[in-house]
């Protein structure tokens, strides 16, 4: 009886002890390591995108919820021109990931190169929303606005960027004009 | 002196000799540690030790013969193994006297191989005491029946229980009193009692594992004592060499098959000589054993007698403040602390295990009390903030500290963690340099080019000056320097060490990782600037200068005949501005450079601090320091506006990492790249006519983007194209700034595999440890917050992480030609 408990224990015991292979909580399904992955990655650095294409596309269907595929798509779509193809895989890996971190600015962007500027802005919104503090996103954001001549919107998103880092060059002038030589500026 | 007693302290200092040879050539093989401590001598004791290692290890020598003699003299099997023990240790004194063997390690597998065989006296003397001693051993009997076994059993259980929870004990009055004083509001009544119920967990997994391992070892011996003491042996090998990589190999950047190889040799060697020690003892006086454990920890007890436990209690206490005490001196990444951690537990066990008599414990409680922490773990999965509040009672419990390391579930893509392995310290490849060239062709701009004076301080922290840091009120010169002059407070390095930062600062240009690639005349764009215009060097030599720059001769040296480490930068800038006054940049354009070591933590640690002066909220030595280079910059200032320089010259303040000063215990930079550590200060004064360059100072900048900058300055329009070089941080449109503030950065240790993603503008920094095998994120709220929060780490983060860190590294791997290893 006691040998078979030890024995147990011991088996319990290793399991947190010893890291096993395949024995962790959360592994992820698809290794971009591995074979297939490397490929595609290789294609995508040698800009051989046509060749990329069917194998990301492939790894796209069996592994729909990983977030280095959807980029991968994208990027390939990216390389071949393909805006359309291109802003479907980022809204894909915008949903995937919650976060404007990896699909922003390249959804809106993407979507203004497909000509379909109200998408486009709108994506622009809701890279703002999911990354409500960082300035560059509300920065895109009001030139957006401003393209679209929708100048209050424009300084709305514009103020909030201001107000996040005020340091951008990009920013348009406050009126009056910043004093020259605050924090990062040469003295004129 | 007994013959017994010299015989144990001949043993002694003979075993000790060479573990800490062997201790050393292990520590240098390591590229990091090696270019860390080393070879540019940051403890002069390492440097002595190796000097004198040739001449001490012939009075080393004189001790091995004179323990070995009675053996030499005698026949068999012992005395043939006292021969061989002599002949290696003649062999390979003479080889360390002629060849300077220790003297001259440095990183690669050779050290490995020396620290291996300087660990064979050790195992030697192990086996002539165990052939010596195998008549007593076999003499033994094992347990002969299940009942034996079961009593056997049940003094371990009973050890084991006893020792979590005195361990359990004793460091929870120790972080309870380290706590007096502290600021932790997440340390509290609730907090305290969340840390202490975990390390009360923690240790009865440690513990029960012990038990369990144990009692199945005595099992599989069955009743031949001398097989279970095989296996105990090498079941203890494996547990030290474990140790040994964890503790200390991963603190000091040991990996690869060299960090298994030699902790497997140090395992076995302690384990060897340990064992041969307490079987003689036991054999001298005829002990009777009852198991294998006893030939380490003793025979049991007569009968219980819960006096003889107070004597761990009292000698756990003192026993771990002092480690702790001397860990928070002298300590590398927790290696100190750590390993002291482990004795204390070998020792409480040992105590304990000596007290214990013989006794029988039910299965049920055995198996109760030994899966209840499992379950407790297997089901509990601490909340976010409990989280955080157990690291931050892990910075004052070290034990738990040690059984969190031990327990910690390490991230789950392990090939991406050997893929950064292989592809980081490329110590044994052959890495042939290439061609970075920012102005092709290069030539001499039309007009006189400015001075340029580029003082690097080694460690500086860009939250120890005003401009970074509005509670710093030691450092009104930079704070002035800075007012009127590009001051960039975004700025990263792209390495966290000097071993790569440095030439990568040279270059201008992300490089391979290898220490160093040579030759390195056609990567070096500063080195063919200056040469290209002209210009005269006057620059302290330290051993990368020495190993990466040419026409050295040429140059006019600053410290000459100083060891670097002590490069003091207000003695270097006094002697510079003192040639500047004796018409040194009166004819031809000057470039001087300089690497202070002020601020290295081997001087801060030992730190002095003039009576009457406080920091407060600053660690007192740096700040000090700090406060010293501040007024030697500001003199040397003056003196190159007093010789009209001033408005002609290009004088760049920065720091090629920073540091952690204590933060959570941590001190140094080595292979960690966090934000202390990967934030540096950057400053650069331009001469007059491009004082007003448009730059966007909030942008992201990197100590790679320095070189280009000067080459801007001097008119030249860098070439921007390739992903690993720096850009220009002046004349920057609208479209260079954006592409700064959106991209995601990848920076790296330079010593071992960890690196860091930096996004959002330097808001945001991923950190991929393949050491630890752990990840980190953490974000700050703004370019001012010198806070920086960690974060969970999400697993769109960490893959898309990944995928910069592997695209960074491939993109090396194409312009280095290096053949990758997956």
């Amino acid at each position: 009886m006691r040998r078979l408990v030890l024995a147990v224990l011991l088996l319990g015991y290793l399991a947190i002890f010893v890291r096993l292979p395949s024995i962790g909580r959360g592994a992820r399904a698809f290794d971009p390591l591995d074979a297939r992955g490397r490929e595609a990655e290789t294609a995508i650095e040698e800009r051989r995108f046509a060749d990329a294409l069917p194998i990301v596309r492939d790894l796209a269907g069996e592994h729909a919820s990983d977030p280095v595929v959807a980029y991968w798509l994208a990027e390939v779509h990216r390389g071949l021109g393909h805006p359309r193809d291109e802003s479907a895989a980022l809204e894909h890996l915008f949903e995937l990931t919650s976060s404007a971190d990896f699909a922003c600015p390249a959804l809106p962007e993407a979507y203004a190169r497909a000509g379909d500027a109200e998408k486009a802005l709108g994506a622009y919104e809701r890279c703002a929303s999911a990354a409500p503090d960082d300035a560059e996103r509300w920065l895109d954001l009001g030139a957006a606005y401003a393209a679209a001549g929708r100048s209050s919107d424009a300084t709305g998103a514009y103020e909030k960027s201001r107000a996040l880092d005020g340091s951008n060059p990009r920013l348009p002038p406050l009126s009056p004009p910043e004093p020259a030589g605050e924090s990062g500026k040469a003295p004129r | 002196m007994n013959s017994r007693m010299r015989d144990v302290v001949l043993r002694l200092l003979v075993c000790a000799f060479c573990w800490v040879t062997a201790t050393y050539a292990f520590i240098a093989s390591s590229a990091f540690a090696y270019l860390q401590f080393i070879k540019p001598r940051v403890f002069h004791w390492l440097g002595t030790f190796a000097d004198w290692h040739g001449a001490a290890a012939w009075i080393w020598l004189a001790f091995l013969v004179l323990l070995l003699s009675p053996h030499l003299r005698a026949r068999g099997t012992a005395a043939a193994v006292a021969r061989i023990v002599c002949a290696i240790a003649v062999v390979e004194v003479s080889l360390n006297a002629l060849s300077h063997v220790v003297a001259s390690l440095h990183d690669g597998t050779r050290s490995v191989a020396v620290g291996v065989a300087s660990l064979l006296p050790v195992v030697g003397i192990g086996l002539l005491d165990h052939i010596r001693a195998w008549p007593f051993l076999v003499r033994q009997s094992g347990p002969a029946s299940e009942e034996a076994t079961a009593l056997h059993d049940g003094r371990l259980f009973m050890t084991s229980m006893a020792t979590a929870l005195l361990l359990t004990a004793g460091y929870g009055v120790l972080a309870s009193v380290s706590l007096i004083g502290a600021f932790e509001p997440d340390l509290l009544s609730a907090g305290l009692a969340l840390g202490i119920a975990s390390a009360l967990l923690g240790h009865f997994l440690v513990f029960s594992a012990v038990f369990v391992t144990l009692a199945v070892l005595a099992r599989m011996g069955g009743a031949s004592f001398s097989r279970q003491y095989v296996l105990l042996a090498v079941a203890a090998s494996a547990l030290m060499a474990g140790l040994f990589a964890r503790l200390v190999g991963e603190s000091v950047g040991l990996v690869h098959a060299s960090a298994a190889i030699a902790a497997g040799a140090f395992g076995v060697s302690i384990v060897v000589a340990w064992g041969g020690i307490r079987l003689t003892r036991h054999a001298s006086v005829n002990r009777t054993l009852t198991s294998a454990l006893d030939v380490f920890f003793g025979p049991p007890a007569a009968e219980q007698s819960p006096r003889r436990l107070v004597v761990p209690l009292i000698a756990v206490l003192p026993l771990a403040w002092a480690f702790a005490l001397v860990a928070g001196r002298i300590d590398w990444d927790f290696a100190l602390l750590k390993s002291g951690v482990v004795c204390v537990w070998i020792l409480t066990f040992a105590l304990v295990y000596a007290a214990v008599p013989l006794r029988n414990v039910p299965t049920i409680v055995v198996a109760a009390a030994c899966a209840l922490p499992l379950g407790i773990h297997a089901i509990w999965h601490s909340s976010e903030p409990d989280q955080h509040t157990l690291s931050r009672y892990a910075v004052y419990n070290p034990s738990y500290l040690v059984t969190d390391g031990l327990l910690r579930e390490r991230r789950e893509s392990s090939a991406f963690d050997r893929y950064l392995r292989a592809n980081t310290g490329l110590t044994d490849v052959d890495v042939k340099p290439v061609s970075i060239d920012l102005v092709s062709p290069l030539r001499p701009i039309s007009t006189r080019p400015p001075h340029i004076f580029l003082f690097l301080i080694d460690s500086l922290r860009s939250d120890y000056l005003s401009p970074y840091n509005a509670s710093v009120h030691f450092t009104p010169r930079i704070a002035e320097f800075a007012a009127s002059n590009l001051f960039f407070p975004n700025a990263f390095t792209r390495y966290g060490g000097t071993g790569l930062s440095v030439p990568a600062i040279w270059a201008g240009s992300a490089l391979a990782h290898k220490q160093y690639t040579l030759p390195f005349d056609s990567m070096n764009t500063l080195q063919k600037l200056v040469a290209v215009n002209g210009y005269r060097r006057i620059q302290t030599h330290d051993h990368i200068t020495e190993a990466l720059w040419s026409n050295l001769d040429s140059d006019t040296v600053l410290d000459p005949g100083k060891t670097e480490m002590d490069f003091d930068f207000c003695g270097t800038v006094d002697e510079l501005g003192r040639l500047l006054e004796s018409g040194a940049g009166r004819d031809t354009q000057v470039f001087a450079q300089t690497r202070s070591l002020n601020l290295h933590v081997a001087a801060v640690r030992n730190g002095y601090v003039p009576p009457g002066k406080s920091y407060p909220g600053f660690e007192p030595p740096y700040a000090y320091r700090v406060e010293r280079i501040d007024g030697c910059f500001g003199s040397f200032i003056d003196r190159l506006k007093k010789l009209d320089l001033y408005d002609r010259s290009i004088v760049v303040l920065t720091a090629d990492h920073g540091e952690l000063i204590g933060e959570d215990g941590r001190w140094g930079h080595g292979y960690h790249m966090f934000p202390q550590v990967v934030q540096v200060p950057l400053f650069i004064h331009l001469p007059k006519p491009q004082a007003s360059a448009s730059i966007d100072g909030g942008a992201v900048a990197f100590s790679t983007d320095i070189t280009p900058t000067i080459y801007a300055a001097l008119g030249y329009r860098p070439d921007v194209t390739s992903p690993l070089a720096g850009r220009t941080l002046i004349r920057q449109d609208s479209r260079d700034s954006a592409d700064r503030r959106r991209a995601s950065d990848v920076l790296s240790a330079s010593y071992g595999a960890v690196y860091a993603v930096v996004s959002r503008n330097g808001r945001r920094l991923y950190i991929a440890d393949a050491i630890q095998e752990q990840d980190h994120e953490y974000e700050r709220m703004s370019l001012t917050d010198l806070h920086w929060s960690e974060v969970p780490v999400v697993p769109a983060t960490r893959a898309l992480g990944q995928l910069r860190i592997r695209r960074h590294i491939d993109t090396i791997g194409h312009t280095y030609d290096l053949e990758r290893p997956f």
